[in-house]
């Protein structure tokens, strides 16, 4: 085994590249923000984001830090289907892009994917999906803070917690201070840094070692992984692939942005975010196809990214693993705060618990609710509970589940409130049950199945004349008391 | 150089070349919103 222990960084050396972007990342976002004049510019931007920021934005928080962690993980563990499975997320984005053209014309003035569900399906559909949806959320924002105190911890030796509490803080301060425009701005600029690191760490991985020799000593060592009928592999890259569906089609993430782009933006901007995200995952994934030619022992799956990136390129591989993971954690963990706290505020602090709140008593209380989320991530992060890959698609047999009642809710007069809530229930059941009975790469499938031919034979039985105008309110952040929500 | 290495080659090679040339494309992107004022 090569040592790759000189490679490391120092703590001192990762306590000051934390600092740099942490700083950087703080005053950006108070920048962007400067310019929010009420709620509907802190939480949406001013409804006005234009095509580069908005392909910018839906790419950035589309690359996580599991995508350039869990990426190589896949490689390693599935080989060339886990590479191209992964990158079939990308289908995800490209299908929400007339689904993004949809909702900014039915819902001018929406707020959130709970809104949507609230008026198309009612009451009881809305709480079954803000269950699944807020605990995609929070698994979403473990996975990430995780990700980070992981990484870290790799990579410089700073502990675990200490680590994870830096990123958590510094993503819920810029997010607080700016808002949505904060999490776009500084996603523009870290899809520019994510970008360019994997492109530079991918280039130098084929100088180094090169195809041919990493192709013999896979042969050797792990031929099942150029093995293209691998069965497990490609179960999960149809199951990988409904996930990702399910994961843009419910999450008030993808919702928040349509309803922030500027009109006739929308449907461009994720189809060329779909277009340009292809790629990554198997750019950040491939490197671990290097690992029997580089004779290294990886003592855990989800750190061969940063341990072949300082095998492979010394401290400057490292420091540049981290700038990457740093900007890719920062971008999604920022998003989703955002949007989860939307979610919140609409949706159970104004929906639920005070439906008289006035504009400014929501302004204040987005800010406490973006804070709550962030300790209560914290808190659950603390202790590192399981490996990323298998939190990530735990969340899989939820969220496809809700893939049906949102496309057909969006498109179909005759989906009904019964078929999607029953449908985003059993088809959960199923899906977990189909995760401990036969495996992650199959819960999603299985989920996304079920929810499909209840929704079906729902909409066909027993159809409903869904009239459209009925999407069309006002906003209900703006307008104290003006709404009902029956 | 066999079918198997060829596949690799492509696919990897394809997706780093497309990955390098997408910071090109968004920076083009935002020059041209900046300039009608269409950014935010």
């Amino acid at each position: 085994m090569n040592n790759v222990n000189d490679a490391i960084l120092a703590p001192t050396t990762g306590w000051l590249i934390l600092a740099l972007f942490s700083l950087l990342w703080v005053v950006l976002g108070w920048w962007f923000g400067r310019r929010n004049q009420d709620l509907e510019g802190y939480m949406l931007a001013g409804r006005k984001v234009g095509m580069a920021l908005g392909t910018a934005t839906a790419m950035a928080t589309w690359v996580t830090s599991n995508t350039t962690m869990a990426a190589p993980q896949l490689a390693l563990q599935m080989g060339i289907w886990g590479m191209i499975g992964y990158s079939l997320g990308s289908v995800g984005l490209l299908l929400f892009a007339p689904l993004a053209r949809r909702i900014r014309q039915l819902m001018p003035g929406g707020f959130t994917s709970g809104d949507f569900i609230r008026l198309r399906y009612g009451k009881t559909a809305w709480r079954v999906f803000l269950g699944i949806s807020l605990f995609y959320a929070l698994g979403w924002l473990i996975s990430m803070g995780m990700a980070g105190g992981v990484l870290i911890h790799a990579l410089t030796g700073i502990d675990y917690q200490l680590g994870m509490s830096v990123i958590v803080l510094i993503c819920v301060l810029y997010t607080l201070l700016g808002g949505l425009r904060a999490v776009i701005g500084t996603d523009f600029i870290q899809t520019l840094i994510i970008l360019v690191g994997i492109v530079v760490l991918a280039w130098l991985a084929i100088d180094k070692i090169g195809f041919e020799s990493m192709h013999t000593a896979l042969q050797a060592e792990r031929p099942e992984l150029l093995n293209l009928l691998m069965p497990a592999a490609i179960m999960f890259l149809f199951n990988n692939l409904l996930f990702g569906v399910g994961e843009i089609f419910h999450s008030n993430v993808w919702w928040s942005r349509a309803f922030a782009f500027r009109e006739g933006v929308g449907f461009k901007a994720y189809l060329v975010a779909g277009l340009f995200w292809a790629p990554v995952p198997i750019v950040a994934g491939f490197i671990a196809l290097s690992v029997p030619a580089l004779n290294l022992n990886i003592p855990a799956a989800d750190m061969v990214g940063p341990m072949v990136a300082a095998e492979l390129l010394g401290t400057g591989g490292a420091i540049l693993v981290f700038i990457v993971v740093f900007a890719a954690l920062a971008s999604s963990l920022d998003s989703l705060l955002a949007a989860t706290s939307d979610l919140i505020l609409t949706d159970i602090y104004k929906g639920h618990l005070k439906p008289d709140a006035n504009p400014e008593q929501l302004a204040k209380a987005a800010r406490w609710v973006i804070i709550g989320l962030g300790i209560a991530t914290w808190l659950v992060c603390l202790p590192r509970l399981t490996t990323l890959a298998a939190l990530l698609h735990f969340t899989g047999a939820f969220v496809a589940s809700t893939i049906w009642p949102i496309a057909t809710g969006l498109f179909w007069r005759r989906a009904n409130a019964g078929g999607a809530t029953l449908a985003m229930l059993l088809g959960t059941a199923a899906g977990l049950t189909a995760y401990f009975q036969i495996g992650f790469y199959v819960a999603a499938l299985v989920s996304a199945a079920i929810s499909m031919s209840i929704v079906l034979i729902a909409s066909w039985s027993r159809p409903a004349n869904f009239d459209w105008h009925t999407l069309n309110t006002e906003n209900p952040t703006t307008h104290a008391g003006s709404h009902t929500y029956d | 150089m066999t079918a198997s290495v060829t596949f690799l080659y492509i696919l990897v090679g394809g997706a780093t070349i497309a990955a390098a040339l997408i910071p090109v494309i968004l920076l083009t992107l935002w020059v041209n919103d900046l300039r009608h004022g269409r950014l935010w």
